[in-house]
């Protein structure tokens, strides 16, 4: 924060009056939030009667009412802007979805030959035992906790893995609600994230961990491990929706495991809020969100412990990364602005004295 | 708000910044860069309504006022000017329409009307 000099005013704040004694009201604002609460209802009546929408197409459906619901009465343009935003929010989707496809495939390179890069299957158990003493930090979970009947600890791994589908879905309605800028801001990250996993699912598939108990595989490098990432959130009354759409999409891969997306989610939406969280003991219960979805998913049987840990390096990469190419663009439009100031500009003790400094204190939640 | 506290370039400064011949000219560059520097921060934002920067600066994104970003006026803005309190004076209404529509608190500005309201004038000094 930059030293806060406040402006001198003429008047007392209080004697002045408000913009909107003269500018009237727009109407359509409480309209929006009442739609937004309208929504928010909805969809929670949805959640418990229907289920989670987990499928693509069903939450980019639900993101689509959401978003007419949040930008009722706004301008031709704004409505134009958010019709690009979402072109781009499917075809990001799309190109995610038809990518991930390709882990198992190989790529095809003109429809002249295809390049296939091996599965690996002893590596990414070979990095967890090491880092584990030795130990499958998958099976030791199973082994502990896993029992068919339904403890507390597995509605709380189910509901955290749950999450992945609707959590930054959430978090980029309500940015979109809210303020384009950090819309995009969020979406270049969350794009780059995509992008960095779909390349890493071609160039290294990798064989999660309940491939290599399963019967079905030629594998048989651990015991038989429990696949039941959902019951714990079925438990408590919740299902999980999909539908026909889900059919036309269904490119999900088994062994698109590195990095594990479910992990860079979790991390992605608290590293991005947590530039307005003040309290550190609030953050610090943010960021146990990321780890409680790594230990689901080791718990569970999806991942290993290193697909995680990649998946969160993928995540503070694509932050250092945009951070870094903002602050860039900033820095281009202030020379830019600077270079085609008079050259009074540079004087350092002008006669018309100091400049006033606006105050930031509004920043604050 | 989730973004940097917003200031709005008005008219009478973007003009005082262009123009050499302008009485607040000196002024207007020196508070000009002392923004730019909290922009180049992120401590605040620089706005301005399109149509006004459109007469000082065109359609050029590389010119004095490139961190400064576009308020697009809409249908709805101009309607709001014509039911507004000051609609006499268009120009006036729409830049307080904006201010108000945008959520922004603080204005550099040297048109003395808008002391009147709750926002922060800079450079008070020559609006005074």
């Amino acid at each position: 924060m930059s030293p806060t000099t406040e402006a001198p005013t003429f008047a007392p704040l209080a004697k002045r009056a408000t913009l909107r004694t003269v500018v009237p009201m727009d109407y359509f604002r409480p309209v929006r939030l009442f739609l937004m609460i309208s929504y928010l209802v909805g969809y929670l009546i949805w959640l418990k009667t229907k289920g989670l929408t987990v499928d693509r197409i069903s939450v980019a459906i639900a993101v689509g009412i959401f978003l007419v619901c949040a930008f009722v009465g706004k301008t031709w343009r704004t409505w134009g802007v958010l019709l690009l935003d979402c072109i781009f929010y499917c075809a990001m989707w799309l190109a995610y979805e038809k990518t991930r496809g390709a882990a198992d495939d190989g790529v095809s390179v003109f429809g002249l030959f295809r390049i296939k890069f091996p599965t690996q299957v002893e590596s990414t158990r070979n990095i967890d035992r090491a880092m584990f003493f030795g130990n499958d930090p998958n099976v030791v979970l199973q082994e502990h906790f896993w029992s068919p009947v339904i403890r507390w600890w597995d509605v709380v791994a189910g509901a955290t893995y749950m999450t992945h589908f609707v959590f930054p879905m959430i978090a980029m309605g309500v940015l979109w609600a809210t303020s384009h800028r950090q819309w995009l801001r969020f979406i270049r990250r969350f794009a780059t994230l995509l992008a960095v996993g779909c390349v890493m699912f071609v160039v290294l598939p990798t064989a999660p961990p309940w491939m290599l108990g399963d019967a079905r595989y030629p594998y048989q490098l651990l015991p038989p491990l429990q696949r039941t990432a959902g019951r714990g959130f079925y438990h408590i009354g919740f299902g999980s929706f999909r539908d026909g759409y889900k059919v036309a999409l269904s490119n999900g891969n088994a062994v698109a495991a590195m990095p594990s997306l479910h992990a860079s989610f979790a991390l992605i939406v608290p590293l991005f809020f947590m530039q307005w969280i003040r309290r550190t003991w609030i953050k610090a219960l943010l960021f146990l969100f990321p780890i409680m979805m790594l230990a689901s998913l080791v718990y569970l049987g999806e991942h290993w412990v290193i697909d995680g840990l990649v998946g969160w390096a993928v995540t503070f990469a694509a932050f250092w990364f945009w951070n870094r190419m903002e602050q860039r663009a900033r820095t281009r439009r202030s020379a830019a602005a600077r270079g085609a100031l008079p050259a009074l500009a540079d004087d350092p003790e002008p006669a018309i004295g100091p400049a006033a400094t606006v105050s930031t204190a509004e920043v604050a939640p | 708000m989730m973004d940097p506290p917003k200031v709005l370039l008005e008219r009478t400064f973007l003009q005082a910044v262009t123009d050499p011949a302008d009485g607040h000219h000196e002024q207007a560059v020196v508070q000009y860069r002392a923004l730019v520097d909290q922009y180049e921060t992120e401590s605040i934002l620089l706005v301005a309504v399109h149509t006004d920067l459109r007469d000082f600066a065109g359609l050029d994104r590389h010119h004095v006022f490139a961190p400064v970003d576009r308020l697009w006026v809409g249908f709805q803005h101009r309607r709001a000017v014509r039911r507004s309190a000051v609609a006499d004076d268009p120009q006036f209404a729409l830049t307080l329409v904006m201010a108000e529509r945008h959520h922004v608190r603080t204005i550099a500005t040297f048109d003395p009307r808008f002391l009147e309201f709750e926002l922060t004038v800079v450079p008070v000094a020559a609006v005074g």
